[in-house]
């Protein structure tokens, strides 16, 4: 077990499964509490009984992150269970392949809550709880879809450029109040998000990419990790590509 | 666990500041070191710190602008320790000249040193890497200055913009080899380099306005990152510019 967290606590919306999960999972070996905020019930106990018999401290909140109610009472839990948050990523988010003429409003909101809204809520709440301990420490996913447009992405790319940019705006906010805000780029990782795509098209984004793989849901937490540790204490705002080179050509 | 363990690197600039910093930070993760600096004596210094935390470390005398004795050292990094997994390119010098003033020897010595530099040692251990058909991991001293303006600072914006690209270029053209190549951006970092600004009252309010976190860095922030960008942690991360600079950049 390392200590690279240790002391922290921490949630993590959209920690029952892929990316989120193998971040549960890298916090707690590195001595965090872990609060894992997900809609799906039985996957968030799965998960927590995963996270407690690694010998981590875990406990499952039920959370819908585009409802402020929701999110409201996820800090509230936190607080109730740990006395604190140090740490929120703020990992939740979806996607649905689509133009902007292929977008009915109903779909463009959906999209634009669960992926920026969402971002906004946790933030809305989590930080003046951290507030409350001197600091603390947010982790955004955005994606290299907010930094390149990518063809029939309409509002997955506009959301995630906001969030780009959301997380910017919040570390000039915040950081003189000792409130770190710094977002993860993730290229293309295998995770169930993208378990669906065809097997040639993967192949083609991969032979694309610079380091010749897709990306582990693992690469990504690293990342997490170094942003929600205390070895990037002068580090915010800033957007970092996790991508295995995707960017470098544009 | 230690995070560099079992692991070499070479540090260029190790006798003070962030290289001194980031060659303290990977011994305490297991890695040994090949370090060299122009200032024998004091990266000798460093070295000796690094080996009482338990790790080998070397030190020579090496001028990063001369192709020659950059050689030498890679060569001889690879005799002492047999292999090499990381390059930290940090070496690195600042001075300020407007730019209707600059001499032909200033912009060559700034462009020198902190550009041309990265070509050598970069070049001289990748073929190294070719040949033994390997990868590893570079990490490039950029700055915010690759990004934007300062005055009296022409000279060193172009050159630190300079390792930018060219790292992006060694992420694209060596990536399917197994090299990664990324870049730190550090801010206003405490080191000799910024001492002369720091000691001016005016200079610093006027940073700190700049400054979200409302500080400046230290070296140890710097070597954090670049532990982080040598280690396998960042196995999926090339090609980027991981800005080390509370905040400086999102205004
Ligand atoms: N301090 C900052 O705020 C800051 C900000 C952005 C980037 N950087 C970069 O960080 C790196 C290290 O700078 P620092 O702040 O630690 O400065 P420093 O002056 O403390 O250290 C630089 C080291 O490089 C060595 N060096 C200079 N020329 C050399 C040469 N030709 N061959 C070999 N060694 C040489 C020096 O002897 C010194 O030990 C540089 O690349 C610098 O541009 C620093």
């Amino acid at each position: 077990m390392g200590e690279r967290l240790a002391e922290k606590v921490a949630v993590i919306t959209g920690g029952s499964s892929g990316i989120g999960l193998a971040s549960a999972r890298l916090f707690v070996a590195e001595g965090a509490r872990v609060v894992v905020a997900a809609r799906d019930a039985e996957r968030g106990a799965a998960a927590v009984a995963a996270l407690r018999a690694s010998g981590g401290d875990a406990r499952y909140v039920p959370c819908d992150v585009t409802s402020a109610e929701h999110v409201a009472r996820l800090v509230e839990t936190t607080l109730a269970a740990y006395g604190r948050l140090d740490i929120l990523f703020n990992h939740a988010g979806a996607n649905r392949a689509a133009r902007v003429t292929e977008l009915d409003e109903a779909e463009w909101d959906a999209l634009l809550n669960v992926n920026l809204k969402s971002v906004y809520l946790g933030c809305r709440f989590a930080i003046p709880a951290m507030l409350v301990n001197g600091g603390g420490c947010i982790v955004n996913t955005a994606g290299t879809f907010g930094l390149v447009a990518r063809p029939a992405q309409a509002a997955y790319c506009a959301a995630k450029a906001a969030v780009i940019h959301l997380t910017r705006q919040m570390a000039l906010d915040y950081g003189p109040q000792g409130v770190r805000v710094n977002c993860i780029c993730p290229g293309y990782i295998d995770t169930p998000l993208t378990a669906g795509v065809p097997a040639a098209m993967r192949a083609s984004i991969i032979a694309a990419q610079p380091l010749r793989r897709a990306g582990k849901p693992e690469d990504i937490a690293e990342a997490a990790l170094y942003l929600a540790s205390d070895a990037s204490s002068f580090v915010t705002g800033v957007a970092l590509p996790v991508d295995g080179g995707q960017l470098v050509s544009g | 666990m230690a995070r560099l363990s079992g692991k070499t690197a070479i540090v260029t600039g190790a006798a003070a500041g962030n290289g001194q910093a980031i060659a303290l930070r990977f011994a305490e993760e297991g890695c040994n070191l090949a370090l060299s600096d122009v200032n024998l004596s004091a990266v000798q210094e460093t070295a000796a710190q690094c080996t009482a935390l338990g790790v080998r470390a070397s030190a020579e005398r090496t001028d990063v602008t001369a192709r020659a004795e950059v050689e030498m050292m890679v060569e001889a990094a690879w005799a002492n320790f047999g292999t090499v997994d990381i390059l930290v390119n940090n070496a690195g010098i600042f001075f300020n000249a407007a730019f209707d003033e600059m001499s032909d020897d200033q912009w060559r010595r700034m462009l020198d040193t902190n550009l041309t530099s990265v070509f050598l040692v970069s070049q001289t251990v990748i073929r190294h890497w070719l040949a033994a058909e390997r990868g590893g991991a570079i990490v490039n001293l950029a700055s915010i200055s690759s990004s934007v303006a300062f005055t009296r600072s022409a000279h060193y914006c172009a050159a630190k913009a300079g390792v930018t690209a060219l790292s992006r270029c060694l992420a694209l053209e060596y990536g399917p080899r197994g090299v990664r190549s990324n870049c730190l951006a550090p801010g206003i970092i405490e080191t000799a380099m910024t001492r002369p600004a720091l000691g001016d009252p005016a200079t610093v309010t006027d940073w700190m306005r700049r400054i979200p976190l409302k500080r400046v860095g230290q070296p140890r922030d710097v070597a954090d990152g670049a532990l982080f960008l040598a280690s396998d942690e960042s196995a999926y991360i090339t090609g980027d510019m991981l800005y080390i600079d509370g905040g400086w950049m999102v205004e």
